[in-house]
């Protein structure tokens, strides 16, 4: 083929070094957090506690960070995150009921029942938000305020009476956490962790041309209205399962995304791989931190992200005020 | 291919008119110049064409297909639209942007031709060196021109332009209208509006003039762009003169009067 004379195609050599790197450090802090804990070193402890831990904290950090690559492309809002939208409160509410019902924690059907909340969750809100076809950045965020607040309180309610939400506290459920997670609870979210990574795969390059807005980018040839329901469900896939495992995790879905564009740009499909990567990272690397801080007494993994996030999430809010010259 | 409006009108909600039915068919091949004061419905009118609104009252089509029954893709294939509610886009390249107008040839035979429609629509703007930049890096007027790229590089036969020059100085401008008769040396049809009516009947072949959410003529812009109509239009006494040698560029000047 012959060479274009023009250039400035977005070069993906950034994301594959990026991807690279990523990898590597997972690695490292895998091995690290495997053989580290108040526990000895026996194999039974390194495979059926430790393992499925990190496993399960990679996968909710991948799960979370892609979820918010799709919910701030497909909404084209800076601030969008799954805990924000009232995504993650609504799964919690899901597994909670689902337990009250007699379903176990860490199976595939409390996972499924999760997802459906979730939808029910995030259906309202853009419910709500959208006005004449337009859908607003802040009111989403209200939305998901009002959501997050219902659903929590009901958690909490039906976890405070009834004695079949099991082990689970409400602050569990807050804040979230890995202590539970087994290799149980990791297989019932896989099914849906893969199908939403594959949705989010596969629509990356319409979420680029949701950029020019929705009348532009219908009229370049993007079915709108799919693309963005393909892009929330499969937010809610990747959120949901995680959240009836280990809880509300926070900010990490609004974060990397924004971290991950100032590495390797806005394209999505790059953005998808790198930021899955660093979600997985940074979550391994929360987890194993909580386990480790303060040992042998265990910090809830969601504190520890919300006291990185909420500064940083102050920052951006800032920063999109300044940008976009206020709310429309 | 034929481009139609169907006795073809939209109410907004609270039963506002937007446009009354209207019937009109687009003169193939040739540049028409929608034309009427802020509000009048010139945006609605192009929006039914382009499916960008869903009409409340009969239909418009573009050849075969009627406009709301056509997927999005194949739409794109028969029209591209330059709107005025873009969104700011931020971190892509220039070359990124034009780019995605090539989203409706992907998996057709088309597809092959995309980095030569690409850079030809670059060319054509006067953008060629810039493919590297970032879109947000640009001025306003750069913008616009990487958008009229945009569409361009869409290769569709009919193009929609709602006020493309709306950001452009008077050297963007003097592009636009030089790429827009280049357009149709190459035979696509183009709806195109504007404010500047002076340009209009300099480039434009046909009129389309709108008043009051009603189509109040519809021919040759030297029939359209007269002291009568223009008047009607704009609900003000408006003189058109037209200048220039018959068989030469002629061009109307519009003026306010007292």
């Amino acid at each position: 083929m012959k060479m274009s004379g023009i250039r400035g195609k977005s070069s993906p050599h950034r994301s594959v070094l990026w991807s690279l790197v990523l990898l590597i450090v997972l690695v490292v802090i895998t091995v690290f957090a495997l053989y580290s804990g108040v526990a000895g070193n026996e194999s039974v402890i390194i495979w059926n506690i430790r393992a499925p831990r990190v496993a399960t904290a990679a996968a909710v950090g991948a799960g979370l960070a892609i979820a918010g690559v799709l919910l701030q492309g497909a909404l084209r809002n800076p601030l969008a995150d799954p805990a924000l939208v009232g995504v993650s409160a609504g799964a919690a509410l899901g597994a909670v009921i689902a337990a009250a019902l007699g379903i176990s924690y860490n199976t595939f059907l409390s996972a499924c029942i999760a997802v459906l909340t979730a939808s029910i969750a995030i259906g309202l809100v853009l419910w709500v938000a959208s006005s004449q076809g337009r859908i607003e950045v802040v009111t989403v965020l209200l939305g998901g305020i009002a959501i997050t607040a219902f659903a929590a309180a009901v958690v909490s309610v039906i976890v405070t009476a009834s004695d079949l939400a099991g082990s689970r506290t409400v602050s569990f459920w807050t804040t979230g956490s890995f202590a539970l997670a087994n290799w149980l609870g990791f297989v019932s979210m896989i099914p849906a962790m893969v199908l939403g990574t594959a949705i989010a795969l596969a629509i990356a390059r319409p979420l680029d041309i949701f950029a020019l807005g929705d009348s532009a980018a219908f009229a370049s040839g993007v079915p709108v209205a799919k693309i963005r329901i393909a892009a929330l469900f499969a937010a809610v896939l990747l959120t949901a399962t995680g959240v009836a495992v280990v809880g509300i995790i926070a900010f990490v879905g609004l974060l990397i995304p924004h971290a991950v564009r100032l590495l390797i740009g806005p394209s999505h499909r790059a953005l998808i791989i790198v930021s899955g990567l660093a979600g997985a990272v940074v979550l391994v690397l929360a987890d194993t931190a909580s386990r480790l801080l303060l040992s042998p007494i265990e910090l809830p993994v969601g504190a520890v992200t919300a006291i990185v996030g909420a500064p940083l999430f102050l920052v951006l809010v800032s920063s999109a005020r300044a940008r976009q010259g206020g709310w429309a | 291919m034929k481009v139609e409006l169907h006795a073809c009108g939209l109410k907004s909600k609270g039963d506002r008119v937007r446009l009354n039915p209207t019937s009109l068919t687009l003169a193939s091949g040739q540049i028409t110049a929608v034309i009427g004061p802020n509000g009048a419905g010139k945006s609605t009118l192009m929006g039914l064409i382009s499916g960008a609104f869903k009409p409340t009252h009969g239909y418009a089509s573009l050849g075969d297909h009627i406009v709301t029954e056509t997927r999005s893709q194949k739409l794109a294939q028969l029209r591209a639209v330059l709107s005025q509610d873009l969104a700011q886009t931020y971190g892509f390249s220039v070359y990124d942007v034009v780019s995605w107008a090539r989203t409706p040839w992907r998996g057709t035979e088309h597809q092959s031709k995309d980095a030569q429609a690409i850079e030809r629509a670059l060319s054509s703007v006067g953008m060629q060196n810039a493919a590297e930049r970032p879109i947000h890096q640009l001025s306003g007027g750069e913008r616009q021109r990487v958008h009229l790229a945009r569409v361009i590089a869409q290769d569709s036969p009919l193009l929609i332009l709602d006020e493309p020059d709306s950001d452009l100085d008077l050297v963007g401008r003097n592009l636009l209208d030089s790429v827009v008769t280049g357009l149709f040396g190459s035979g696509k049809t183009i709806l195109i509006s504007s404010h500047d009516v002076n340009r209009m009947s300099r480039i434009a072949h046909q009129a389309v003039v709108v008043s009051q959410q009603k189509l109040i003529f519809h021919g040759p812009i030297q029939q359209a762009v007269t002291s009568e109509v223009i008047s009607e239009a704009f609900q003000s006494k408006i003189r058109v003169q037209w200048v220039g040698q018959p068989g030469a560029v002629q061009e109307a000047k519009v003026t306010m009067m007292e």
